[in-house]
């Protein structure tokens, strides 16, 4: 049974047993109230009555003594004051004997109002006389009182109110008695019944005390000691011996209770089970975990090294193309800045001897006048002399060829500088700029002019393209590793006659292409998919770093999001396409942005 | 004093390079040397010079189109190995060179840019004096 119901169940029993003992006490106590209430009110009515009654007929004779005797002694005495006694009285004895019919019973109204008919005539009859008395003819009056009639009348009155003044004395005896009886009986009554009722009430009380402990009990205990079984038990696994056993004795709520928790421990050994070889299992995850993560943190090593190692191969790749550039550029530039500052010593010695020759006229000049013709003569001789000497004619002619070929010289100078400015105008990959492809490719050779030279003619067929957003620099090292490999190949062949390096652009709806071919070797066709690898290289050993073409890979199709190329007429040299986006939008934009430049900063370095 | 005038005054210096201006630039920065100069602007010339002219040094520029200075040289010094053979190097091609000095195919080097007070007309005329000290040591030998 559920503990509610077994509480519920407990309670309805104290509740009956305190409603049956308040009944049964209620039914006690209506069993005192009766005779209270009824019986004894009855018996001391029917008492009162009677002496009330029997006080009036005291009252009736006392009152008809006094008025009858009034009358007469007024017929007798002619004194007013019995007239007025009379008068008094009369209304007062017509009231009680009009009452006492009222209040008697039956039988005492049928005697009253045959006593208050009698009383009447007699009233008549001595009111007669009074008014007799008042005439003055007392006589008369007493004549009436002193009839037999008057004396018949008030003698029967007398005997009546006597007889029953004396048969209501027994009467008012056996009412007294009986109710003192009455009184007597329901006192007794209601004692014992307030006696039973108080004892019952007492042995009810206690046993519903009784009951109502033991059901306290009962229910308790059977809701204790399952509980505490439970308790226990989750003690027991708690110190963690899952293994105890819980017994479910009963079916109410601590049994559910008990039945839940013993689910839940099946579920807790299952679960500690499944945890001890999870544990396990863990336990050699967390083994090969280990290891891989040694393996990892190698390869992590591993690759970090190569990162490094690749970036410091690319850095000396690209130091290598600065060092391919610079070396390019410094030799380029040393014939005109040789030649230059060759014609600028010697500038400074044909300045000298000028000057001597120039002193030696002035000279001449100033001994025109002062000296005579021979000593001129020898003068003029010493000049020419001099002249001779001094390769002056020589000189004069030469200096306009100086001049033009030093011009020429500073000339071929300045276009270095400024193409090489425009071969690496803005390496920035972060920051693309605008960059028109043949403006690159004539930077780009005029770096590379001095390797290709005296190995190859180039040849170049440029047509009009589309500027496009790029890395100028990146762009143009790709440019230079083409270049200078197409030349190398070449060079490699150890030829007789010059080789042949074309450049063509053109521009499609969406691209600019470049192609660079050449007439050197055709690469090999197994080698072929392997140019754009890194490190791979047919150059002897210690000649190239293996890198280029694969940064030219990188530069074009991941940072540019171009192609790059390769084809291999076997034969016929090689040829490598560079074709790069045109992003009309940007580049447009960018070229405004430009323009403002323009604007804003018109003194440029 | 007299007579060693004389003999550098016999003496002839070819220079070879591609280079028209570089020429100019030699024979105006040269004109007051004793010695005598021809200039030319090929390898091809050079060789046919040598067959018709009596030279006693060459200085050559290393890059020129169909033959280079190296390839030059070694023809001279298979051909004419009395004649004191030097190079017009520009920048980053001593190390390439060096060998070729090392093994005695190349008298000197001259750095390109020069100072022709600084070292030009010195190193001519050292390899001048060279040829000349050469050229004595196989007379004596030739006498004895």
């Amino acid at each position: 049974m559920r503990i509610s119901q077994r509480l519920i169940l407990g309670f309805l029993a104290i509740a009956m047993w305190v409603a049956v003992v308040g009944h049964i006490s209620l039914y006690q106590l209506n069993q005192i109230s009766d005779p209270l209430s009824n019986d004894i009110p009855e018996s001391v009515k029917s008492i009162n009555k009677t002496a009330y009654l029997d006080g009036l007929s005291q009252s009736i004779r006392y009152y008809h003594e006094v008025s009858t005797q009034s009358a007469r002694n007024y017929a007798f005495t002619q004194d007013k004051r019995w007239k007025q006694h009379y008068k008094d009285i009369e209304p007062e004895l017509d009231r009680v004997i009009k009452d006492a019919s009222e209040k008697g019973g039956e039988k005492d109204r049928g005697f009253f109002s045959t006593i208050y008919k009698v009383n009447h005539t007699l009233m008549e009859m001595e009111n007669k006389s009074i008014e007799l008395v008042d005439k003055g003819q007392p006589e008369e009056a007493i004549k009436i009182l002193e009839s037999s009639k008057y004396w018949d009348q008030k003698k029967n009155f007398e005997q009546d109110i006597g007889d029953y003044v004396s048969r209501r004395g027994i009467k008012y005896d056996e009412a007294l008695s009986s109710s003192t009886r009455a009184v007597n009986l329901a006192t007794k009554q209601a004692q014992d019944l307030i006696k039973t009722s108080t004892r019952l009430i007492l042995i009810f009380g206690v046993v519903a005390i009784i009951l109502a402990i033991g059901a306290g009990l009962l229910i308790s205990r059977s809701i204790y000691v399952p509980l505490f079984e439970l308790k226990a038990a989750a003690d027991e696994i708690g110190k963690g011996k899952i293994d105890t056993q819980i017994e479910i004795t009963s079916n109410d709520e601590v049994g559910q209770l008990a039945s839940s928790f013993k689910k839940m421990l099946n579920d807790l050994q299952k679960t500690t089970t499944s945890i001890d070889n999870l544990n396990l299992e863990i336990t050699e995850r967390k083994k090969a975990e280990e290891s891989v993560r040694h393996a990892y943190e190698d390869l992590e090593k591993a690759n970090q090294e190569m990162k490094e190692m690749q970036s410091q191969l690319v850095q000396s790749e690209k130091l290598s193309s600065i060092g391919q550039l610079a070396a390019g550029v410094a030799h380029e530039m040393n014939t005109p800045v040789g030649f230059v500052a060759s014609n600028f010593e010697t500038l400074e010695k044909y300045m000298i001897k000028i000057e001597k020759l120039f002193q030696m006229y002035s000279e001449l000049i100033d001994k025109i006048e002062t000296s005579d013709k021979a000593v001129l003569l020898d003068k003029v001789d010493a000049i020419s002399k001099s002249r001779n000497e001094m390769k002056i004619d020589f000189i004069l002619k030469d200096l306009s060829v100086l001049f033009n070929d030093s011009r020429e010289g500073i000339d071929r100078v300045t276009s270095i500088v400024q193409n090489l400015r425009d071969f690496s105008r803005k390496d920035d990959p972060e920051n693309f700029d605008i960059y028109n492809i043949n403006d690159g490719i004539r930077a780009t050779l005029v770096v590379v002019q001095n390797e290709i030279k005296y190995d190859a003619d180039v040849e170049m067929e440029l047509s009009e393209v589309p500027q496009i957003l790029c890395s100028t620099g990146q762009i143009n090292q790709v440019l230079l590793n083409i270049l200078m490999n197409a030349a190398q190949a070449i060079k490699s062949q150890e030829r007789d006659d010059k080789g042949k390096i074309t450049i063509r652009t053109y521009a499609t709806d969406d691209e600019v292409v470049c192609e660079i071919s050449d007439d050197g070797p055709s690469i090999e066709p197994d080698k072929l998919a392997k140019i754009f690898d890194p490190f791979f290289t047919t150059k002897p050993v210690g000649k190239g770093t293996g890198l280029g073409l694969s940064i030219s890979y990188d530069i074009i199709v991941n940072k540019h999001k171009g192609a790059l190329l390769v084809d291999n007429s076997v034969g016929k040299g090689t040829k490598f396409t560079i074709k790069l986006p045109i992003n009309k939008k940007e580049t447009e934009k960018e070229r405004m942005v430009e323009n403002n430049e323009n604007k804003n900063c018109i003194i440029r370095g | 004093m007299f007579r060693k005038k004389k003999i550098i005054e016999m003496r002839t210096v070819l220079f070879v390079d591609d280079d028209e201006a570089i020429l100019h630039s030699l024979e105006r920065g040269l004109l007051d040397e004793p010695y005598n100069r021809l200039f030319t602007e090929s390898c091809q010339e050079a060789l046919e010079i040598l067959k018709r002219e009596e030279v006693h040094v060459i200085v050559t520029d290393m890059r020129m189109p169909e033959m280079s200075g190296l390839e030059f040289i070694k023809i001279v010094k298979k051909e004419y190995p009395h004649i004191i053979r030097m190079v017009l190097s520009g920048y980053g091609e001593e190390a390439a060179l060096q060998n070729a000095v090392e093994q005695g195919e190349i008298f000197k080097l001259i750095p390109k840019p020069w100072k022709l007070e600084g070292n030009f007309e010195k190193l001519i005329r050292q390899a001048v004096e060279h040829y000349n000290l050469q050229n004595e040591r196989e007379t004596v030998r030739q006498k004895n």
